[in-house]
């Protein structure tokens, strides 16, 4: 009994620090210093009928305040060339506290078939 | 001899230590005045971290255009059954802030990117303040004229007509905080209507507020 406690304590720890989170080397957090808080839970990309990209990111803000964030999406298309376009922008959202935050987009055309997010804090 | 000299030099010497000082004095005004005046530098479109104003700024524009447009593909408004593209009109959008804008800035984005959407295409032969472009129906006069080949003239029934009208109006809204402090607030409202039903296929709605000083004017 003696072994199996110490044991089963740390199995316990192990598995409150296990927190679900995926890397996508789409999605990219700018500045290590603030997003620690921060994780990425699914990146989910679909094509719609008309043949538009559709991105669904989503992530958890396990830090005890609110966070006032920025991402910018760039669209690439088959070639992976750059699509210039005016959806490629810092747009806001909010990441609560404790709390999942997501966002979605579409692309500007159907030329698209890939994409890169940059993610940082809104600073102004 | 030798003490009138030492006089002289000593007047000398007081009258250049006091233009020195004078020089001195000036120099540094003037560099105090260089020193506060702004310097005019190019705004970084891509990263702009300017303070925000309480008036319309390009960022606003591009906020509000690029959420309608996104708005718009996401409802699938703009897919035309069958494929192929719409025709769209522009028709008014109405300025009712206390602020000069042209709101060709804010449809122009969105015409750009609904254009580069392949979804939609713009015609501006008509349009709610008449035609953008007189050519095409100023063109059409060449008919009568001997000097133009007429192979080379615009046919009659060659023009589309539009599926598709894009009106909208921009609406300020002041509200005072308290005595030192103001909120402003814009919205910025859109609808695509088919012409053929008169039925609004989609309408978006991008709200824009700011608070700040009272002594900030927001037009």
């Amino acid at each position: 009994m003696k072994f199996v406690l110490p044991f089963l304590f740390c199995f316990i720890l192990l598995g409150c620090s296990m927190k679900q989170m995926v890397i996508d080397e789409r999605v990219s957090f700018i500045d290590a210093g603030w997003n620690s808080h921060l994780r990425l839970t699914n990146v989910l990309s679909t094509v719609s009928d008309d043949g538009h990209l559709r991105v669904q990111v989503t992530g958890f803000n396990d830090g005890s305040s609110y966070q006032k964030l920025q991402y910018r999406i760039q669209w690439l298309n088959k070639s992976g060339l750059f699509i210039p376009t005016i959806l490629t922008r810092w747009v806001d959202f909010p990441a609560f506290q404790n709390s999942p935050f997501n966002f979605q987009e579409i692309a500007p055309s159907t030329k698209a078939t890939s994409f890169q997010i940059l993610i940082r804090e809104n600073v102004l | 001899m030798k003490t009138s000299e030492s006089n002289f030099n000593e007047v000398e010497f007081g009258f250049c230590f006091e233009s020195f000082i004078k020089l001195s004095f000036l120099s540094l005004v003037l560099f105090s005045l260089v020193g506060c005046a702004t310097k005019t530098a190019n705004i970084d479109m891509h990263n702009d971290q300017g303070q925000a104003v309480m008036g319309l700024d390009y960022r606003d524009f591009q906020k509000a255009a690029g959420e309608a447009v996104s708005s718009m593909l996401q409802s699938g408004a703009v897919n035309k059954r069958g494929g192929g593209r719409y025709i769209l009109a522009i028709s008014r959008v109405v300025n009712d802030t206390m602020q000069r804008i042209d709101t060709r800035q804010l449809i122009k984005k969105i015409r750009v990117q609904l254009l580069q959407s392949g979804k939609v295409v713009v015609t501006t032969a008509v349009g709610g303040n008449g035609p953008e472009d007189h050519m095409a129906m100023q063109a059409r006069q060449l008919r009568e004229s001997d000097e133009f080949n007429q192979k080379t003239v615009a046919k009659k029934g060659q023009m589309i007509a539009p599926d598709l009208s894009l009106s909208g109006r921009i609406i300020q809204r002041v509200v005072t905080i308290d005595s030192s402090t103001q909120q402003s607030e814009y919205y910025f409202q859109l609808t695509l209507t088919d012409i053929n039903t008169g039925l609004a296929f989609w309408e978006g709605e991008t709200v824009i507020g700011k608070r700040g000083s009272s002594n900030s004017v927001a037009w």
